[in-house]
């Protein structure tokens, strides 16, 4: 099928997890995740040439980059090579420069207006990292930020494969990123959605990071070269008001595995929600996949590098495809991913070259 | 195959106040809605007027607690309560069809997170109250919307800063399009807060003047808030349903200038790029348009690349076509500017009346174009544009035709 949605380059910027390898090396465990949660120190001219022209962004659009150049690289591009009027990018997140926002806001309650940073401000707003990845990989078809829950990973998929599939672009960077913020995880911790000191639960640490998929149609990449290293069989996404979410659930994970040829039973991995985890999610996808399903690794995200919170989708599904690239797994994989509010996914990732392809 | 797209509904919040009725006639009046802002102390700014709405009433929520929900959700329900009632597309209607919400915001409800992290920072994280950011994340707004009105479905939030309305309701219009939903209810937002006014501020984009998009004398945009909500359907199943058409949308074009966070591209080409995607996407040749609806936002640089992209876009014909930017009288409402724009631009197809772009007095050589000084009578124009670009170089256009043109 030349229309399948190819995923051409994997990125992966997280606590513990730099680079796809070191997702790769640990299985069947995962990278533990760090104390704070943070991604460690790096240069960005490091990965991105030219990099340095990017120094004073901010932590959500830094992690972006990075993420963005590895699957870039990954993907057999460069920066230069990339870009276009028929390349696109489409970011999710849900809270962005967290940091520059209550650094400007700061700066505007303790000095006044006249010493708040236009910098602090212009960073601050959600399509920053997006804005600034344009710039550094030259893209100058459709560039869009997506605001969202823990699945918005999922709607920025859906976005850039309409995209593809009706021309607009002929290759699309799809990103989560998120940063730390003292701030939002006070909030967080307020309403039980962080962990608080003690010992360890079932919720884990808002933490930070970024993942990135290259995706093109599957013949646009065969064109070109490029490698197919997963293929993006389906995905689908719901909202259960109330008590229905498991029902819901399991109706996604249905509708994902629809157009594969596959069936959810066949999944050998699955990614249960590692932002905000619901149990129902897990039961619904047990039911889903029935009684005599192939027996599948489970693999939580959310125990090895924290909750990036709009991120975490996106590292889920960069997860699951360089596993599958790797030949770690034959897939299809599983993802799913769910939300406060019960907005829902699932995403089912397959092996290239078998049936589905 | 692609199906063509109807408006059956519109909704709109600006500072001419709540509803189209009131918004229309203060248009084509050429009144200002710009006035002294009172949702917060100016005191240290160069300028202390926006586009604030007077008085905004609490929206009727049911399901929801009307005092702790963002302005941003406010506004939000009045568009949407105008656009739904006009379409009479029920709940039971909407969730028996495909379809689809896409809403767009720059900033969503940051004076909720202002709130909360003013206590913060002044009386220390423990007396701060998670109430507080309830619907301060921008994809709050929309959930809580879908609640209260009970539309199934995921919204998809855009955030493309002043792009972002054009660019949901460009998107809405594609899925319509393209037959993968009979309804979409898209637009944009963003209420009047600090920390937006602050930001302009800082980056020196503010006027202490007058707002005068085009004019030689042009010294910056003022803010302004409010929303526009549109309710597209396929045209078959509108006309069968007996619904009245107010427009047709025709296309969509979108680009990036890949060229500086807070700058246009001097050249305008990507913005180009837009426009002429927008008319091949609408099949449509730069002589069938017969006004364009600017982004004009009344800074020196918007202004000149705006012209430049126009000119590149449209050729030497872009000096005769009639330009306004309704920027003049409501002020940059930010993420919400595409939709309510494109909401005027649908009116003026509608009523036959091209709204002005106030305060335009003396001629810029470097914007040549034929600015529309006061409401003038638009006979035999039949498509029109609105232009939407914003930070991070995000640049939408959208094409629109009048019903009975065509039709």
């Amino acid at each position: 099928m030349t229309d399948a949605i190819v995923v051409s380059g994997i990125g992966i910027v997280g606590p513990g997890a730099f680079r796809r390898a070191a997702v790769v090396g640990s299985f069947p465990e995962l990278p533990g995740v760090e104390e704070p949660p943070r991604v460690s120190g790096f240069a960005l001219e490091e990965h991105l040439e030219g990099g340095r022209a990017f120094r004073r962004v901010s932590g959500a659009t830094k992690l972006a980059l990075a993420a963005m150049a590895l699957a870039v690289g990954d993907a057999g591009f460069s920066p230069q090579t990339f870009g276009g009027p028929d390349a696109g990018i489409v970011v999710g997140l849900t809270h962005g420069g967290a940091t520059y926002s209550v650094r400007f806001h700061r700066e505007l309650l303790l000095e006044g207006c006249l010493a708040a940073s236009p910098l602090h401000f212009s960073e601050s707003v959600p399509n920053a990292p997006a804005g600034n990845a344009a710039i550094a990989f030259q893209a100058r078809g459709p560039v869009h930020t997506l605001i969202g829950e823990e699945p918005v990973g999922t709607q920025a998929v859906e976005v850039a494969a309409g995209l593809l599939r009706s021309g607009r672009v002929t290759r699309c960077l799809v990103a989560g990123t998120e940063e730390w913020s003292e701030v939002v995880t006070h909030a967080y911790a307020q309403i039980d959605r962080a962990r608080r000191p003690g010992p360890a639960d079932a919720v884990p640490p808002l933490s930070e990071g970024a993942a990135a998929l290259v995706l093109e149609l599957a013949g646009t990449a065969a064109g070109r070269s490029g490698t197919a290293q997963a293929i993006l069989g389906g995905w689908s996404l719901g909202r259960c008001l109330g008590s229905g979410l498991e029902v819901e659930m399991a109706a996604a994970v249905r509708d994902a595995f629809a157009r594969t040829g596959r069936a959810a039973a066949d999944a050998d991995h699955i990614l249960p929600p590692s932002g905000h985890f619901r149990p129902e999610a897990v039961r619904a996808c047990v039911a889903a996949r029935g009684a005599t399903a192939t027996p599948a690794t489970w693999l939580d995200l959310g125990r090895a590098v924290g909750n990036p919170v709009g991120a975490s989708n996106l590292l889920q599904m960069a997860t699951s495809a360089a596993l599958i690239s790797a030949g770690k797994v034959s897939g299809p994989g599983l993802v799913l991913s769910t939300g406060v509010t019960g907005t829902l996914s699932a995403v089912a990732l397959c092996r290239a070259g078998g049936a589905e392809s | 195959m692609t199906k063509r797209v109807a408006v059956t509904g519109m909704g709109i919040v600006t500072s001419h106040g709540i509803g189209k009725t009131v918004n229309w006639q203060k248009t084509l009046a050429g009144e200002s809605g710009i006035r002294p802002i009172t949702l917060f102390d100016t005191a240290g700014y160069r300028t202390t007027r926006a586009g604030q709405l007077a008085e905004l009433p609490l929206a009727p929520w049911r399901r929801m607690r009307a005092a702790r929900l963002d302005r941003a959700s406010h506004l939000l329900y009045h568009a949407t309560a105008e656009a739904l009632d006009e379409s009479g597309v029920t709940a039971a209607a909407w969730n028996a069809s495909r379809s689809a919400v896409t809403l767009g915001t720059t900033l969503g409800g940051m004076a909720s997170g202002e709130r909360y992290h003013r206590a913060y920072v002044r009386t220390g994280p423990a007396r701060t109250r998670p109430s507080q950011v309830v619907d301060h994340l921008a994809h709050a707004q929309p959930l809580h919307l879908m609640e209260e009105f009970s539309l199934r479905g995921v919204p998809l939030v855009f955030s493309n800063a002043c792009a972002s309305g054009a660019n949901a309701v460009g998107y809405g219009f594609h899925l319509v399009r393209a037959g993968q939903a009979d309804l979409a209810l898209c637009g944009g937002y963003d209420p009047l807060c600090e920390f937006a006014f602050a930001g302009f501020h800082s980056l020196q984009a503010l006027t202490s003047e007058l707002c005068r998009p085009f004019d030689r004398r042009r010294s910056g945009l003022a803010i302004g808030e409010g929303a526009g909500v549109f309710l597209l359907e396929a045209w078959d199943r509108a006309r069968a349903r007996g619904a009245r058409i107010l427009g047709e949308v025709l296309g969509y074009g979108e680009s990036n200038d890949a060229f500086h966070m807070t700058r246009p591209d001097p050249d305008g080409k990507s913005a180009a790029l837009a426009v002429r995607r927008a008319l091949q996407d609408a099949g449509a040749a730069p002589e069938n348009v017969g006004y364009v609806n600017a982004h004009g936002t009344g800074t020196p640089f918007n202004d000149t690349s705006e012209t430049a992209s126009l000119l590149a876009a449209l050729g030497p014909r872009a000096r005769e076509i009639p330009v306004s930017s309704s920027k003049s009288m409501i002020g940059h409402l930010l993420g919400g500017a595409g939709a309510v724009e494109g909401i005027l631009t649908v009116l003026a197809l509608q009523t036959g009346w091209l709204p002005p772009n106030v305060n335009y007095e003396t001629p810029d050589p470097q914007c040549d174009l034929r600015i529309v000084r006061a409401a003038t009578r638009a006979d035999g124009v039949r498509v029109a544009l609105s232009n939407s670009f914003g930070f991070g170089g995000a640049n939408a256009v959208l094409v629109f035709r009048g019903v009975g043109a065509d039709s």
